[in-house]
């Protein structure tokens, strides 16, 4: 840490050297999916790795935006991120703060359930069953709803509403808050970096699921984002159909770059949240980190 | 991925010809109540459309819909039914099959893969129709081809209606022009392709005075070398010995001798030498640059080339074989299994014999010709064209939902045959051939008799055992062991449980042969 001495110095720049290092490992793959989206498909073939394409092409993304498929999954899983960020965070928000006021009757027996249901979990053929027999099936709501609140979540909120003195909720209440007033007026303002820390974390949950609207949704025009990705990253060449018969000019499967592209569209938006809520997540994490 | 012969391979497509196209125009073939949904509604005689729910697999981002799909109405029109039809994508398919099926409420019918742990306890459990008498009854059906029903069906008997696909699909894909250049004849003998591969990565085929070819791509994926191995006499999987008794491939002493070869490609480095670990899905990437000449796979890699070469090099030529000559004079091929999963009838869906019987109807007209052209290609004048004769997709950039359909020929199940070959002209010559080569791969095929008997090790090691072997076999051709280490492999296979592997399946065959003869 001292930047004055030799062996600081040193310590810092092979520190500097390290991490920059890392970094690039972890950019450099990103880098190439971006320019290999923009790039032909026979250079795909040719070069092995590069970060600048030869020829800049449009064309997979054009092939891609030529339906409207995509544009639609993007807006379905924009809807499912909203509706499930919003679900989630009331949930586990009206919860938490319930479960950090000392005068709860049965706030222990509750806590131990939580703690149970994050032991121990029912399994995906019994979810599936519940999600069936409420008549779900079909629906956004069982994609949003079976995982409102992640009991590992609800604690570390908990936690960082018993940080807040309660001395200051107390003085509310003599003003004449009711506890939804507490907890509107009080608590929530003054937890905006947890509520920006956590919503990120659920919206990026529910951007990334495809495994329960796979299971729960039947219909492909409900699919989110992701499972029109997956369905169209999967379909390698070679297995679908016998081009024996083929007319040459038969629109082909989708290649190489047309997988990259559909990748960018798939990560850019989630990605572009980030910088917003960066501000408050860098704090948030901080307090979720310096306990007592 | 290429190689994954059967295992999600979409629905044979063609482009082609008349035949077919007059016959769905001018509603031939006893196809009527086609063309004539009014007589339906209007016709006493026409029975209730009968509700068929039905699970298959999707390849596809928009999928058809009953109630706007064209191509879905007219199916429903032709075979009478109303069908409800669940689209799984393919990706995910075991998955969603292995939650309905512990969630009780079973479509009707329902695509799976008759060699799945699941899905063979399911059958054994008695949750699906035993269907194999009632073939005989119905026209296609009934014509279904017996090295296929061997392969599907469980300890002899026949559970469901396989969706039949090239059984002699396998081939050598070579560069003809590269061939020419070094002065050497398409290889008719195994010591025939043995010199191509040398003379590819030694001779310069390419003609650019550089030392930058070799003979022949092998991936990860084991194919290529199962190929091969059949041309030596090796079984495919399970053989006969002399006793009669059955016995796995790599006990025969032809399968020292394949391995060898393999040995000999390897160490004078004529395939590539990083085989062992290439992604599979780069297989045809070094075709494509110039850089190797020979692929042994699925025969119809031969047109995928072509298209593929005419942008990056239009002077190259390919040219495709079926097999070469073994040691014992005769030709072998690998065949694949024949099919691609089967549609298996569920008895708490399908509950009387009546109601089997009429789902049995709905799947043997899904074989006509006329239902078969429209749940593959559509309608005429919408989904294709005939231009010169020649059948032409209508490339749609932005289709319709009531032309969409592209995910029904998930419903096809080509028995007795696709008619698509028949009916339509190749586009290039090349893909005449490869259909011819594999035609004639029928004739000289290997079947697995082993394919049907099930084994009770094998279903719970079986991936440790196979694995064993696999590596040995790798580890042999990079030469990291010799032969009696390959041999010390086979003792660990035999004690790992190949030795009740064994016992299991010939009790199992010795029962199938006596309910044979009976």
């Amino acid at each position: 840490m001292n930047n004055n001495t030799l062996s600081g110095k040193i310590f810092d720049a092979a520190n500097y050297l390290f991490l920059g290092l890392m970094a690039l490992v972890t950019i450099f793959p990103f880098l190439y999916i971006i320019a290999g989206s923009f790039a032909t498909d026979s250079e795909l073939t040719a070069r092995p790795f590069f970060i600048i394409p030869k020829t800049f092409s449009l064309n997979a993304y054009r092939y891609i935006f030529s339906t409207d498929t995509l544009f639609h999954s993007v807006f379905v899983s924009v809807i499912i991120t909203g509706l499930g960020t919003a679900i989630d965070l009331a949930f586990t928000f009206t919860m938490a703060y319930a479960l950090s006021r000392k005068q709860l009757a049965g706030r222990n027996a509750v806590l131990n359930l939580v703690i149970f249901s994050m032991l121990f979990s029912g399994g995906l053929i019994p979810t599936y069953l519940v999600v069936k027999s409420l008549g779900l099936l079909d629906s956004y709501w069982a994609v949003v709803l079976p995982g409102a609140i992640s009991g590992f979540n609800l604690i570390l909120v908990k936690t960082f509403f018993q940080e807040i003195p309660f001395e200051l909720q107390e003085s509310a209440k003599i003003d004449g808050c009711t506890d939804i007033g507490v907890l509107w007026r009080i608590v929530l303002p003054l937890s905006k970096p947890v509520i920006a820390t956590f919503a990120l974390f659920y919206a990026v949950g529910h951007w990334n699921d495809f495994f329960g609207p796979l299971i729960y949704l039947n219909d492909s025009s409900m699919w989110p984002l992701q499972v029109v990705l997956r369905q169209i990253i999967l379909l390698s060449q070679g297995t679908i159909g016998d081009p024996n018969n083929m007319d040459p000019n038969f629109v082909q499967p989708p290649d190489q770059a047309i997988k990259m592209a559909i990748i960018i569209v798939g990560t850019v938006p989630i990605l572009l949240v980030y910088p917003f809520l960066q501000k408050h997540f860098a704090k948030g994490m901080m307090i979720g980190a310096l306990k007592g | 991925m290429l190689g994954m012969v059967n295992k999600g391979k979409r629905a044979a497509l063609g482009l082609g010809m008349a035949f077919a196209l007059t016959a769905l125009a001018g509603c031939g073939g006893g196809g009527e109540p086609a063309n004539k949904p009014g007589s339906e509604a209007s016709g006493a005689k026409t029975p209730q459309p009968f509700k068929i729910s039905v699970m298959i697999p999707s390849f596809q981002t928009t999928l058809p819909k009953a109630e706007s799909s064209n191509v879905w109405k007219k199916i429903e029109a032709y075979t009478n039914t109303k069908l409800d039809i669940n689209f799984v994508p393919n990706s995910s398919y075991s998955d969603k099959m292995n939650i309905t099926l512990a969630s009780g409420s079973m479509p009707m019918v329902i695509e799976a893969d008759p060699k799945s742990p699941s899905i063979i306890s399911a059958i054994q459990s008695g949750a699906f129709w035993e269907i194999g008498p009632y073939l005989k009854d119905y026209p296609n059906l009934s014509k279904a081809n017996p090295t296929i029903l061997n392969n599907i069906s469980i300890e002899g008997k026949i559970y469901g209606i396989y969706r039949g696909r090239t059984l002699g699909r396998n081939g050598i894909v070579y560069r003809k022009d590269w061939l020419d250049n070094v002065g050497l004849q398409p290889p008719k003998t195994i010591d025939d392709f043995y010199n191509m591969l040398k003379a590819f990565t030694l001779d310069d085929p390419d003609k650019d005075g550089k030392n930058d070819t070799y003979g022949m791509v092998v991936t990860k994926f084991s194919g290529p070398w199962d190929n091969m191995q059949v041309w030596f006499g090796v079984p495919n999987k399970w053989g006969l010995d002399a006793n009669g008794k059955l016995e796995p491939a790599h006990l025969f002493p032809q399968y020292m001798d394949a391995l060898k070869f393999f040995r000999k490609l390897y160490s004078e480095k004529l395939v590539n030498s990083d085989f062992a670990v290439m992604d599979s899905a780069k297989w045809l990437d070094p075709v494509v640059n110039g850089q190797a000449g020979v692929i042994v796979d699925v025969a119809d890699n031969a047109g995928r080339l072509e298209q593929k070469m005419a942008t990056s090099d239009p002077k190259a030529v390919i040219d495709v074989t079926g097999s070469v000559e073994g040691p014992d004079g005769a030709l072998h091929n690998l065949p694949t299994s024949g099919y691609s999963g089967m549609f298996l009838i569920s008895k708490s869906s399908v509950k009387t014999e009546d109601d089997l019987k009429k789902v049995l109807t709905f799947l043997d007209k899904m074989n006509d010709d006329d239902v078969q052209l429209l749940a593959g290609y559509g309608i005429e004048g919408v989904n294709y064209n005939i231009e010169d004769g020649k059948l032409v997709q209508v490339a749609d950039d932005n289709p319709k939902p009531e032309d969409a359909f592209t995910d029904l020929n998930q419903l096809l199940m080509f028995i007795p045959e696709d008619p698509t070959s028949k009916m339509f002209k190749p586009a290039t010559p090349l893909r005449a051939k490869v259909s011819q080569v594999q035609k004639e791969n029928e004739k000289i095929i290997v079947p697995n008799p082993a394919e049907p008997l099930i084994s009770k090790t094998y279903m719970q090691k079986g991936a440790q055992l196979d694995n064993i072997i696999e590596d040995a076999r790798i580890k042999f051709i990079v030469g990291q062991i010799d032969e009696a280490g390959f041999q010390s492999a086979v003792e660990l296979w035999k004690k790992s449980g190949g030795d009740e592997y064994i016992k299991e399946i010939n009790e199992a065959y010795a029962k199938a042969q006596a309910a044979d003869g009976k």
